[in-house]
């Protein structure tokens, strides 16, 4: 292999040496790791942050940015948990929960359209608003109680297989699909790559850009859904700081903050990536303050690789 | 061409237009045949772009009627536009570029299977069949960012035909095109004519328009000025129409060399460069002709500091230097006005002052503080004299013309008291009129005592402005000609086959 075609294949696989690089590592120093139960573990821990970064991806691709995910996430579960008691059926709160989602990420995408605010400031507005409705509905006490029936989804398995991590995998292959092959999915590609090319092209820009804050919205919702069937409980101040995982769970999957470049696929690895180095750390039995530092190193390292493998082939 | 029965595939009538404070339309009438090659021409502020803009729905008429193919017609956005079957082709160009060549060019429009997927490999087979029946090399599966300004220019021609354009109108195409690729580009809007698609074809390039167009449309000032036959008219005619007075053409007088040696490079190798020598001298103008890979670019870069030479020796007023980065370069007194101004020489949304003042701040601060007073006083007194037209010093540069924004960037030289300037391509995508004008600036510059270095591709260019004309030749300096021997025939041939 020459040179060049070694940075090519560095650059194409950088995200699976990591990932086989972490589990080797994890595996070395526990036998714990490589282990069936631990993998669906994994997938279970990762659920939430993954189903985030989904709708992180969809937005980041088009060049955006979305804050507002976490404080969605505690939103939806406070009002599928309220809901839950109220009207006694599980569907009817989530889809209520969803729709709040959907109807939330539609303003963030409406305002940063219409208004031409930067989505940075208005999902900032977002972050807030949102947490503080959470805390509003029950001023600011968890929901306890929820049915049995409901813990189905976050800590339920088929097979064997966790369902929220079913939930993630599936939602996965389901929006790299949609992606690659749909005209929907190819314009989002044009639109935060070139947006003016795009706009020559008869791409509705706005319309767009406004449906990856929904799609965001409706994510960060299931999330919400999923993390109060597993915690039985609807928390309003959970997910602090959720945005932040998901961001570096995309960005660490190879989509460019630039817009125009990524996909679903390695956002998948990267949040596997940074559960995994949790999962080691955890094994090691560190405090999770080291977990922290060398997760900041971790994404900033793959970046510069990434950076420099692509900087060089130009 | 005008045969009886030909009709008027486009007609825009009495088009006015007003901006608050720029230059607009007058009642322009502008007509074009079905299935001709029609040129439209006119120098800065002729309003050809906003013409054109009105056509493709980026800015809406005042006053004024379009007829597209006999019906009276609304076009009140880009899309209605492409419904018409209009096609623009942006100077700027308009493709995405991390996208791969076959997507943008169905960009808009992916075929589809029927499940209402996208169609990959349609996509991916017609692009490369439509791209091969051009009879260019161009991978589509790989992404834009890769290919060539030329290429990309196809793929964007790619992309009208996909559209089924009838009408294609490119702006200033050529601009940035070496030759080849121009040869390319007159071959495909011959297979574009040939279908009976009708094209607009927009240049500075005077010669280009009598090679690819049958008919021309000259605005001047946002009026119209006529439209003629091009076989039926000369060169120096169709300059007339648009500068509306009789040419004149100035040269500077006659080579002599008085000033002392500026600038002397001896022997100069790099990879792509052997054993180059050369001086510039004080108030000289030199120009370097080459065609493209002659290794005309690489002596720049190595004059500015941006390439190592490996070998060889390089003199700054008598001294002996090494340039390890432009910063050296820079620190000599040596001013590069690069080839692509809106990347390389300007920040577009900064206003006229500080694109001026960047390097030079310093110079103009005392203890740590800008004294805006004299710079601003300063940046007054440059734009006065380079004639920029521009309303006032905080105006971003973006607002500015081609022209006068070449000009801020030689402003930024002289404000930084440079000894030297570096011209590559000065007047590229620069229209007649203000390329007269940077022509003058250089011989002005010049005659201030600056040593000034120009490389063009355009062999007229030089020999207006420059004193001597050194021609590259597969990396060698393979022929030096004085003004009192400038001959366009020898020069050619030297550049083309190095003797």
């Amino acid at each position: 292999m020459n040179k060049s075609n070694m940075r090519e294949f560095f650059s194409k696989y950088n995200l699976i040496i990591l990932l086989v690089l972490f589990t080797a590592i994890a595996s070395i120093l526990s036998p714990k790791f490589l282990t069936l139960q631990n993998f669906l573990n994994l997938l279970q821990q990762s659920s939430i942050t993954g189903i985030l970064a989904i709708g992180m991806t969809f937005v980041i691709i088009t060049a955006g940015i979305d804050l507002s995910v976490g404080s969605i996430v505690a939103l939806a579960g406070m009002i599928v948990a309220i809901l839950i008691q109220e009207t006694n059926s599980i569907l009817v709160a989530i889809l209520a929960a969803l729709a709040v989602g959907a109807v939330l990420g539609f303003i963030n995408g409406y305002i940063s359209t219409k208004f031409v605010v930067p989505a940075f400031i208005v999902t900032l507005a977002m972050m807030v608003s949102a947490r503080g409705m959470a805390l509003l509905v029950t001023e600011g006490k968890p929901v306890f109680g929820l049915p049995e029936a409901f813990n189905f989804l976050g800590a339920g398995f088929i097979l064997g297989i966790p369902v929220s991590g079913l939930i993630w995998i599936l939602l996965t292959i389901l929006c790299a699909l949609v992606l690659k092959f749909t005209p929907f999915g190819r314009n989002l590609y044009a639109v935060g790559g070139n947006p003016e090319a795009a706009h020559l092209s008869g791409i509705r820009v706005n319309f767009h850009l406004t449906s990856v804050y929904v799609i965001s919205g409706v994510m960060s919702a299931l999330a919400g859904v999923i993390l109060a069937s597993w915690l039985t409980v609807g928390q309003p101040t959970a997910a602090k700081g959720a945005e932040l995982d998901a961001i570096a769970g995309v960005v660490l999957g190879g989509t460019s903050l630039f817009g125009g470049i990524g996909g679903v696929g390695g956002t998948f690895i990267g949040v596997l990536i940074m559960s995994i180095i949790t999962n080691i750390f955890n094994l090691l039995g560190l405090a999770s303050y080291y977990q922290q530092i060398f997760m900041g190193l971790i994404i900033v390292l793959a970046l510069i690789l990434n950076r420099f493998v692509a900087g060089k082939k130009g | 061409m005008s045969d009886k029965g030909q009709r008027n595939i486009l007609e825009m009538k009495s088009i006015s237009k007003a901006f608050p404070g720029v230059h607009a339309l007058k009642k322009v009438d502008f007509a074009v045949l079905e299935g001709e090659v029609h040129c439209l021409i006119g120098a800065n502020g002729a309003g050809k772009s906003t013409l054109m803009k009105i056509l493709s729905g980026a800015y809406i008429k005042d006053e004024g009627e379009i007829f597209f193919a006999g019906k009276s017609v609304n076009i009140n956005n880009p899309t209605d536009s492409k419904k018409l079957g209009i096609s623009i082709i942006y100077q700027e160009l308009s493709l995405v570029t991390s996208l791969s060549a076959s997507e943008n060019i169905f960009l808009g429009h992916y075929p589809q299977t029927a499940r209402c997927l996208v169609d990959w490999r349609t996509i991916n087979g017609k692009a490369q069949q439509m791209i091969d029946e051009m009879g260019i090399e161009i991978d589509v599966k790989k992404p834009v960012s890769s290919l060539s300004i030329g290429k990309r220019q196809i793929v964007e021609l790619a992309k009208a035909l996909v559209a089924e354009a009838k009408l294609v109108v490119m702006d200033e195409p050529s601009a940035t095109l070496s030759s080849e690729e121009f040869e390319t580009l007159v071959k495909v809007i011959r297979d574009l004519k040939a279908k009976g698609i009708t094209v607009i074809y927009i240049s500075h390039r005077l010669e280009e328009l009598f090679r690819v167009g049958d008919r021309v449309t000259v605005l001047r000032d946002g009026t119209y000025v006529g439209t003629k036959v091009l076989k039926e008219m000369d060169h120096d005619e169709l300059v007339e129409m648009i500068i509306g007075y009789t040419l004149s053409k100035e040269v500077r007088k006659s080579g002599e060399i008085t000033g002392e040696k500026l600038l002397d490079i001896r022997n100069i190798s790099t990879p792509k460069l052997h054993s180059v020598s050369l001086a510039v001298h004080k108030g000289e103008v030199l120009g370097l002709y080459g065609l493209v890979g002659s290794g005309r670019t690489e002596v720049l870069r190595v004059i500015y500091g941006a390439d190592r030479p490996q070998a060889g020796t390089m003199f700054f007023e008598g001294k002996k230097v090494q340039l390890r980065s432009p910063v050296d370069s820079l620190k000599l007194g040596i001013g590069m006005v690069p080839e692509n101004r809106k990347t390389q020489g300007l920040i577009m949304d900064l206003p006229v002052w500080e694109n001026a003042a960047l390097p030079s701040l310093k110079n103009f601060s005392k203890f740590g503080k800008i004294q805006y007073g004299i710079l601003f006083n300063e940046v007054q007194e440059l734009v006065k004299k380079l004639r920029v037209a521009t309303p006032s010093i905080t105006t971003s540069v973006k607002n500015l013309s081609g022209g006068n924004q070449q000009k801020v960037v030689v402003a930024k030289w002289l404000l930084k008291k440079s000894h030297m300037l570096l011209f590559d391509e000065p007047t590229q995508g620069i229209d007649i009129g203000a390329k007269e004008e940077i022509y003058g600036i250089i011989k002005e510059v010049a005659n201030m005592g600056y040593g000034v270095l120009v490389a063009s591709s355009e062999l007229s260019e030089l020999m207006q402005v420059c004193d001597r004309i050194l021609v590259m030749f597969n990396g060698e300096v393979a022929g030096q000609f004085t003004r009192d021997s400038y001959q366009e025939e020898a020069i050619l041939k030297c550049a083309v086959t190095g003797r």
